[in-house]
């Protein structure tokens, strides 16, 4: 049971994963793509910027999931380093639990109301004209994510010898 | 740190962010249950202007009339230059009710409500009188409530002028002195079409980058209203302004529908005729700005061309009939016929 | 406002302190407090989450982020190295001052002080050792210097400080940091020099005629020169600037081949965003694709088949920024709502009406913030607040944006939580506790840059109102402008 689950979430992290690759490498083409048109052509096509801008929400949103699994995101252990073990087993925990809250609240239940109101509202983009609802949704797909590689952390910090996966911890920063 | 120390702090640390919860949950419930305590009623108004702007003081003015009419009963919090989110945002947040009000572009709200696309296209309006006769006529009453069913309930227009071209080097007297410069707009399908149907280039780039852009010679020219060109000092660099007046693109002031029913009758009434005021208020400090402008612009060396601004109309004419949105062409034989 | 107020800063600092990922306890510090105005947390954050992230500015920086990695990887910063070598190596201490003006020099090309630290570092700290250096004068030097290059244009930071601003341009933050960058830069030289003599460090032998070092170095300069002249003539000065770079660099650096192509990008990037070729998040497009054709088709260090896995990184470090600005963007929001940015400015101004005075609080205020917030978060949380003191004092946004940068590199190496430092001393295996006594002497240096950036706005604004990115009319009534500067209107800027 426990080996079939591993099986599903390392398959959905690849899947994620290819999702950002791809997202990454679609972003890099379009702005190229942009200022291509605009000196070669001659005429900037309108639509390249707000592509960017929407693969830029992708990756953001789902580079941000991917983050909680490999613990990419900057948080200070400092003070939480000065426990004693126990007590920080349990100071873990309950981040696990703020960070499921704050995927579930924002970005799971939140972003499906964005998505549901910017369908009722039959919101579109200025250029090319989508619904903006599908760059909405976005905010809950990654929430899923958020939700289960948290949940994975979870069972890790309350096992930690019964897994054979270590994930890397070294995520750079960007200043 | 022994274990019972390690415990107790952060025992303390869980204590201290539990009792913050309780904390904001109390006043969540004072706020919301005991909604007008002091029997007063704040609405919350965004906008991206700074606080020059005639639209800004407009608002300043609706907010002492609200006073008045209310006895002090409902006033208004205004949020200038963009501090609560942009155009788009404003309007959102509207929809989810976390904004009472916002002033938007008609612009902007095309977006929202397809038929407002109408006011971007080129020489729409004969002129200001017609423009004006327009909106405060039975066809600018039911575009305010064009948006109601999408929770965006209009209350007025303001004065946003007619843009117009202005250049660095050749002066814009003809339509045919376009072709071939790069004209910096607004990155909007509708004036991209506009400037490439004139024969210049149309090139998007931010507002706030254009100075920059036009002193480099990124571009030979922009196009606006103009107290922005003298206020943003494009005078500096541009020292030709031509009157071609190719579009008039009103302001709104938008109120979230869902604020809005929450409101007694007495209140919706003095929010109408407090912004109906302000509206007024703000085309007498719009036509004032627009005069002043142009006069600064002259003394610093601008030469301001009128020009026959029928030519411009022809030449654009095909993207008129081009429309092919059924609402909007309805809506535009409508103001044609309008006085 | 209180109320408002003690529920964000309690919060966040709560959830800090429990190890909590700083982008969620900033979302959810903002969470309580849009609870407790009333309003409805959960569609306003994921609101924010998008709004905050959904800007063109901001796509720089994944592209800064990439063409860092594919440096780092595609030994750029070796080249870089060499050939900083050949021009200061042979001074006493020259490892030193290899370090310092490779660091800013990869700093000139890439977006994040990180990058420097751990590609700089990771080559020349091990390099340095085996020479006889003190392991933690080393790491010192590495991490102190690498945050030049965020000052040293292009950078993420800038970019995040021009949004969290407003309207605040991407470009005239970039070459308004230009000369503090240098200024840092020297400062720490200057430190590395003196410890150098004192240790007793040598000068490497290097195998080139001494006039070819200096020849370079007159050619740098030469071109620094032009460039400030030519940026007064737009596009085409711009295109005629880069021929001429290319054709110089040619002819100068015959014994610099190895690092030419390299130094070509500074040209593309720093050229193309100045001369008004390209927007910063257009040249960071094209950072991308000539570090890509370099390290892959050129230098051949990075196979294709390593790509994903270099984009799959950068995402993810861009995916972390990108997170912590959508949640700071939802604190700012709720901060407005509750008027806190105009208390707090009421507040400073009240203390005193001195600028000086004013300054040196807010100076103070940011190191104490920077010795335990990492860069990003500080400048997104800390910019709404104190710009409108420091624009009602007259200051400039470019010049504070400026300031706030230089002193926030300062927290970027002291302990508790310092980004550099910490991977400074993961390269240079060493503790934080042994290299904190050696950084005294470069914080020092740090403090005396940051003291004449505050204090000279002409360091910051010269450059862009020569370059045109600025308005001279504006800058005129800037904030201090009156006291030592440089000459601020040429004739060709007089109205
Ligand atoms: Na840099
Ligand atoms: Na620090």
């Amino acid at each position: 049971m426990r080996q079939i689950a591993l099986k599903v979430s390392a398959g959905l992290n690849l899947l994620l994963n290819w999702l950002l690759i791809l997202a990454m490498a679609l972003l890099v083409l379009d702005v190229v793509w942009g200022v291509f048109t605009r000196y070669i052509v001659g005429e900037q096509a309108n639509w390249t910027e707000e592509l960017a801008r929407f693969l830029l929400v992708w990756v953001a949103m789902l580079g941000g999931a991917v983050a909680f699994g490999t613990k990419g995101h900057l948080g200070v252990d400092y003070f939480v380093g000065k426990f004693d073990p126990s007590i920080r087993k349990i100071v873990a925990l309950l981040g696990h639990v703020v960070v499921l809250f704050f995927a579930m609240t924002i970005f799971v239940l939140g972003g499906i109301r964005m998505v549901h109101d910017a369908f009722a509202m039959e919101q579109t983009t200025p250029a090319l004209g989508w619904r903006m609802g599908y760059i909405y949704m976005v905010l809950p797909l990654a929430g899923c994510f958020m939700v289960l590689f948290t949940i994975e952390n979870l069972i890790r910090t309350l096992r930690p010898s019964a897994d054979p996966l270590q994930r890397s911890d070294s995520v750079e920063q960007v200043n | 740190m022994s274990k019972t120390s390690s415990a107790f702090a952060a025992g303390l640390l869980v204590g201290v962010l539990a009792a913050t919860i309780g904390f904001s949950l109390f006043l969540r419930h004072q706020k919301i249950g005991g909604g007008d305590m002091a029997g007063k009623r704040v609405l919350k108004l965004a906008h991206g202007l700074d606080t020059a702007h005639p639209v800004h003081l407009a608002m300043e003015f609706m907010k002492q009339r609200l006073g008045e009419l209310s006895d002090g009963t409902v006033t208004l919090d205004i949020y200038p230059s963009a501090v609560l989110g942009s155009e788009t945002e404003c309007i959102e947040q509207l929809q989810n009710g976390s904004l009472a009000m916002t002033k938007t572009s008609a612009g902007s709200i095309e977006n929202f409500v397809p038929t407002m696309a109408v006011f971007s296209l080129p020489y729409v309006f004969r002129d200001e009188t017609h423009f004006w006769n327009v909106l405060n006529g039975p066809i600018g009453k039911e575009l305010l409530k064009e948006g109601e069913s999408k929770y965006l309930r209009g209350l007025c227009y303001y004065d946003a002028g007619s843009r117009n071209f202005y250049t660095k080097e050749t002066p814009i007297r003809t339509p045919d002195d376009l072709s071939g410069l790069k004209i910096r707009v607004m990155n909007s399908a509708t004036a991209i079409e506009l400037v490439k149907t004139l024969g210049a280039a149309p090139t998007p780039i931010a507002w706030g980058e254009l100075y920059s852009a036009l002193a480099q010679g990124t571009v030979d020219g922009a196009e606006n209203n103009a107290p922005s060109f003298s206020t943003n000092k494009h005078y500096e660099v541009c020292k030709h302004f031509s009157l071609d007046g190719h579009s008039r693109i009103p302001d709104m002031l938008l109120m979230s529908t869902k604020v809005w029913r929450t409101l007694s009758q007495q209140e919706q009434t003095w929010l109408e005729q407090a912004a109906k005021e302000s509206s007024d208020f703000q085309r007498e400090l719009w036509r004032k700005e627009t005069l002043a402008s142009l006069e600064q612009a002259r003394e610093e060396g601008v030469v301001v061309y009128e020009v026959d601004v029928a030519a411009f109309a022809a030449k654009v004419q095909p993207m008129l009939e081009q429309v092919d949105n059924a609402d909007v062409k309805k809506l535009l034989d409508r103001i044609r016929e309008a006085n | 406002m209180g109320a408002v107020a003690l529920i964000l800063i309690v919060t966040f600092v709560v959830l800090l302190l429990l190890d909590v990922p700083i982008a969620v306890a900033i979302a959810l510090a903002s969470f309580l407090a849009i609870l407790a105005e009333g309003f409805d947390p959960s569609v306003v954050l994921a609101s924010k989450m998008v709004s905050g992230v959904n800007s063109f500015a901001l796509l720089a920086i994944p592209f800064f982020i990439l063409s860092g990695h594919l440096m780092g990887q595609g030994g750029l910063a070796r080249r870089l190295i060499d050939f900083a070598a050949t021009l200061v190596g042979r001074l006493p201490g020259g490892l030193g001052y290899v370090n310092t003006l490779t660091c800013m020099l990869f700093g000139s090309i890439s977006g994040s002080a990180a990058a420097a630290v751990s590609s700089v570092g990771g080559f020349m700290i091990p390099e340095m050792n085996r020479k006889g250096y003190d392991r933690e004068f080393n790491v010192a030097v590495t991490t102190t210097a690498a945050t030049t290059g965020l000052m040293i244009p292009p950078s993420n930071i800038m970019i995040v400080y021009s949004v969290a601003a407003g309207s605040v341009s991407i470009a005239a933050m970039f070459m308004a940091g230009v000369l503090p960058g240098i200024l840092s830069g020297l400062c720490i030289m200057l430190v590395a020099g003196v410890m150098s003599v004192f240790a007793g460090y040598r000068g490497e032998t290097i195998k080139i005629p001494r006039w070819k070092p200096v020849a370079a170095t007159l050619v740098i300069a030469a071109l620094i020169g032009t460039t400030f002249v030519a940026q007064s003539y737009g596009e085409k000065m711009g295109w005629a600037l880069f021929v001429f770079i290319t054709v110089a660099c040619a002819i100068a650096f015959t014994t610099f081949r190895r690092a030419f192509l390299t130094l070509l990008l500074i040209a593309i990037v720093i050229g193309g965003i100045l001369g008004g070729v390209f927007t910063a998040t257009e040249a960071a497009a094209i950072a991308v694709v000539y570090s890509f054709l370099l390290s892959v088709v050129v230098y051949r260090e990075i196979k294709l088949s390593q790509l994903p896995s270099i984009l799959l990184e950068s995402g993810i470090t861009t995916a972390v920024v990108m997170l912590l600005i959508g949640a700071s963007s939802g604190m700012s929001w709720i901060m407005t709502m509750a008027n806190i940015p105009q208390t707090v400015s009421d507040g400073l101004l009240g203390i005193s009406d001195n600028p000086l005075v004013i300054l040196l609080v807010i100076n103070l205020l940011l190191i104490f913030v920077g010795t335990f917030m990492d860069m990003t978060p500080a400048v997104l949380i800390f910019t709404p607040i104190f710009l409108p003191v420091v624009t009602a004092l007259g200051m400039h946004p470019v010049h504070f944006g400026i300031m706030m940068i230089a002193n926030l590199c300062i927290g970027l190496c002291t302990p508790p939580v310092g980004t550099c430092l910490f991977i400074g001393c993961g390269v240079g295996k060493t503790t934080i506790g042994k290299v904190t006594p050696t950084m005294l002497p470069f914080f020092g240096s740090m403090m005396v840059s940051l003291l004449v950036i505050t204090y000279v706005p002409a360091v910051s604004l010269w450059l862009p109102v020569q370059s045109k990115q600025l308005k001279a009319s504006e800058v005129d009534q800037a904030f201090f402008m009156n006291t030592p500067r440089f000459p601020m209107d040429l004739p060709s800027d007089s109205r």
